[in-house]
């Protein structure tokens, strides 16, 4: 039962850092109920637990978990005083507020809330039944945390230093304060994603039709079944979405602060899961926020500078704390290096030059491939959003959505072309690519239902 | 001209028309194989279809929408006696105290029950898939929601072409809650036993059991007892029916911190090993025993052996390892080291 408040504490102190964090940056109370505070809370800690053990040499320990929240509530506090934050009258008046909004459609708003409820609550109840079995987590995640949190340092491993260690880092805390279902914190991450998509799409269209939209997000089966795995995918799903529903808000608001908390989470991404450079869309959103507000060139520059040394914190550790460890992976695919992989994706356009048989065959396969792992499994969704095309205004905001998928897009199918020249095994790992490409049902859903009700 | 066929009676007789047709086809699909998410597209676009009969002009619907909710509280009632009689081993009811003593006492009763258990075949109703309870729920409460929707009011709030899209978007949405709901209901269902057990030990159940995949934890708590943490133990090659117990980066976080080595290619391992898994493949691997090369008795200090179904441990000693003897065995063999 101890263990069980632990863990809670530590998902409210994620909470707090974050929401002081974005109080401090100028939001408004309002990103109390957002689920952005507990997410970025989730990654500042797990930063500062990085930087503690590879900067001040300390040993993953229960005081080290203990200190670093003390050390990111101290500051909290802190700047709660200075910016005058008062955490209960602000949460109480946030939750007064959405009581209010939803009085307006009781109906639907208590039918949505009775069926999310048994979502969530089912996420959490099974996370705490089930222990782990999925086999990445087991041979890597899992296993990875379990000797953090036994060792107290991070094994000196090609395979279990391959993926970067926020989840891995989430598990390792739950041990060490002796709480064992680690899962639970995929049911944490899964239920403020939810609250995050409410929050953004709710901001764009009437409040009753984002909540359908936020239902149909969570029923959606295969989000549904990652908040029951300890696999990367969802975590890495909900930085990526949620970086690119802020650089969609903060072009549109023309906000810089919305900007830099767009460039954070996408880097975030790669802090989950850096074999994939789909975090390099924000130098698109910065490119395109830059056309529009050339004067405010500086700040594009030092987020620019800011992302590249965000995404770039991990491999920085391994070169620097594992003693310059080697990958044995080849150079192009080199999971730990998301500039590496990027490089491999210009390589694979490169032959497009030379051009021969050879390459168009791999193009046909790629793309029989990218139909067949990208598109097919979540069919619905591509068909859903062509037909509501039909209701879009072509106006920029809209045209920003649009090359925002077709890039993300792009990307994969280059990738998978990449893939086939310097992989042998491509064709067996489909699934994999299924897996990493989910991130494009949230932002379907996200697009369809804004274009379909799309006066507020 | 009003057609006879849509006055209320007739409205609700062809509700309960179709909710035994969906019933029928439901049980149809699960008995055919499990049910599918196109087996469960299919039966909601006859939902669908059979919902717009019933509907059709939008009046007197009152009663249908009463039997619909009549039915889906009757079949929360049904899945909580399902519930009750998976979670309770009906097989071995006579563990419990009360049922000992009613046997003990009125045998007649419990005859006659065990009787009809068998007869009227109530051991298929708990066998029933998760899935099939999920589907006519949630099938059932959807039912509900529509015969008690205000179309006038809908038809006002919403353009056609945005009804047309929230159409698909439900259609579409309802198989995937049902799946969602049969997960939920089957991990519920299998996950009660596991909360009996400390969460360490959960992995072996949780992971289809010592005849499944659940195994190799068993085999590799074996082999932990008998080594000590800084061994090397040697595993079979990585390749079927060894894809679990061969696979050195999975075995050894059950093994941890116990170093592994795959077998080499000419059956030789690093003189500092230890002990030697003997497997015949976590799925049963048939005639794949292993090691499949025979090991001296000068090398061996002893081989233990498990059994898969009863866990009983056998421990021989100056014994030589036989290839042929160790078909279908599992266990481990500890090296003798000066």
């Amino acid at each position: 039962m101890i263990e069980l408040l632990c863990f809670l504490l530590i998902v409210l102190a994620f909470h707090f850092i974050g929401y002081s964090f974005l109080r401090v940056m100028g939001y408004e109370q309002v990103v109390v109920s957002s689920g952005l505070p507990f997410l970025f809370g989730s990654l500042f800690y797990t930063y500062l637990i990085l930087f503690l053990m590879s900067v001040a040499h300390f040993e993953f320990s229960f005081a080290l978990v203990m200190a670093s929240i003390l050390i990111l509530l101290f500051f909290c506090f802190f700047f709660g005083r200075v910016k005058k934050i008062h955490y209960r009258s602000e949460h109480q008046k946030v939750f007064s507020q959405l009581k209010r909004e939803f009085k307006q459609e009781k109906k639907l708003f208590k039918l949505v809330g009775i069926i999310l409820l048994i979502l969530v609550g089912s996420s959490f109840l099974l996370n705490f039944m089930w222990p782990i079995t999925d086999w990445d987590a087991i041979t890597l995640y899992d296993f990875r945390a379990h000797l953090l949190s036994t060792t107290g340092s991070f094994p000196n491993d090609s395979y279990l230093l391959s993926y970067p260690p926020f989840t891995s880092l989430l598990h390792a805390i739950s041990y060490t304060v002796g709480f064992l279902p680690a899962k639970v914190w995929y049911s944490v991450l899964y239920l403020h994603f939810i609250l995050a998509f409410f929050f953004f799409l709710k901001k764009k269209i009437n409040p009753k039709y984002a909540a359908v939209a936020t239902l149909v997000l969570s029923i959606v089966q295969q989000i549904f079944t990652h908040s029951l795995m300890a696999y990367t995918n969802l975590p890495y799903l909900i930085f990526l979405c949620l970086g690119i529903f802020l650089s969609w808000e903060a072009i549109r608001t023309k906000s810089i602060k919305d900007l830099a908390l767009s460039v954070i989470l996408l880097s975030a991404s790669s802090w989950v899961r850096s074999s994939e450079p789909f975090w390099m869309i924000e130098i698109f959103f910065l490119l395109w926020f830059f056309v529009n507000n050339p004067k405010k060139y500086l700040s594009i520059v030092l987020l620019f500078l800011l992302g590249i040394k965000l995404s770039g914190i991990w491999p920085h550790f391994l070169q620097n704390y594992t003693g310059g460890y080697v990958f044995n992976i080849e150079k192009t695919a080199n999971p730990s290096n998301s500039v590496g992989v990027a490089q491999g994706l210009f390589q694979a356009l490169l032959p497009l030059f030379h051009f021969n048989t050879q390459y168009l065959m791999h193009i046909r396969d790629s793309i029989s491939y990218f139909i067949r792992y990208v598109i097919n499994p979540i069919w619905f969704w591509w068909l859903i959003s062509l037909l509501s095309l039909k209701s879009v205004k072509w106006n920029r905001n809209f045209l920003l959505e649009l090359f925002t998928i077709l890039i993300l897009a792009g990307v994969t199918f280059i990738g998978i072309l990449q893939f086939s020249f310097t992989v042998s095994f491509w064709q067996a790992i489909g699934g994999s690519v299924t897996r990493m490409t989910l991130f494009f049902i949230p932002l379907l859903i996200f697009i369809t239902f804004e274009n379909l009700f799309d006066e507020k | 001209m009003k057609s006879k066929i849509f006055n209320a009676k007739s409205r609700l007789a062809l509700s309960v028309f179709f909710f035994l047709a969906t019933v029928s086809i439901l049980l149809i699909f699960e008995l055919k194989t499990s049910i599918t998410n196109s087996d469960l597209l299919w039966c909601f676009l006859f939902i669908n279809f059979s919902l717009f009969l019933v509907l059709f002009k939008n009046k007197n619907l009152g009663k249908v929408s009463t039997f619909f909710k009549i039915s889906t509280l009757g079949l929360m009632i049904v899945i909580l006696f399902h519930f009750l009689l998976n979670i309770v081993d009906v097989y071995n009811i006579q563990r419990f105290s009360f049922f000992a003593i009613i046997c003990n006492d009125y045998p007649g009763i419990c005859y006659t029950v065990s009787d009809w258990f068998y007869k009227v075949k109530i051991y298929r109703f708990i066998t029933l898939s998760p899935l099939f309870f999920s589907s006519l729920f949630v099938f059932l409460m959807y039912c509900w929601g529509v015969s008690a929707l205000n179309f006038k009011k809908i038809k006002e709030k919403l353009s056609k072409k945005q009804s047309f899209i929230l159409g698909l978007i439900i259609f579409y949405m309802i198989p995937q809650l049902v799946m969602d709901v049969g997960t939920i209901y089957y991990s519920v269902l299998k996950g009660f036993k596991l909360l009996k057990l400390p969460y360490e030990e959960r992995f072996v159940d949780a992971a289809g059991g010592n005849r499944s995949h659940g195994w190799i934890k068993t085999l590799s708590e074996l082999a932990v007892s008998q080594t000590s943490s800084d061994d090397l133990i040697v595993i079979p090659p990585d390749s079927s029916p060894w894809e679990m117990e061969g696979n050195s980066l999975y075995i050894r976080s059950f093994l941890y911190p116990r170093r592994v080595e795959n077998i080499h290619p000419d059956n030789s391992f690093s003189p500092e090993a230890k002990a030697i898994l003997i497997t015949q493949g976590i799925y049963y691997g048939g005639d794949h025993s292993w090691p499949d090369f025979p090991i001296s008795q000068e090398r061996i200090e002893k081989i233990v052996l498990i059994d898969r179904e009863t866990l009983m441990l056998t421990t021989y000693t100056e014994i030589a390892f036989i290839p042929e003897v160790y078909k279908s065995k599992w266990g481990v063999i500890i090296l003798k080291h000066d």
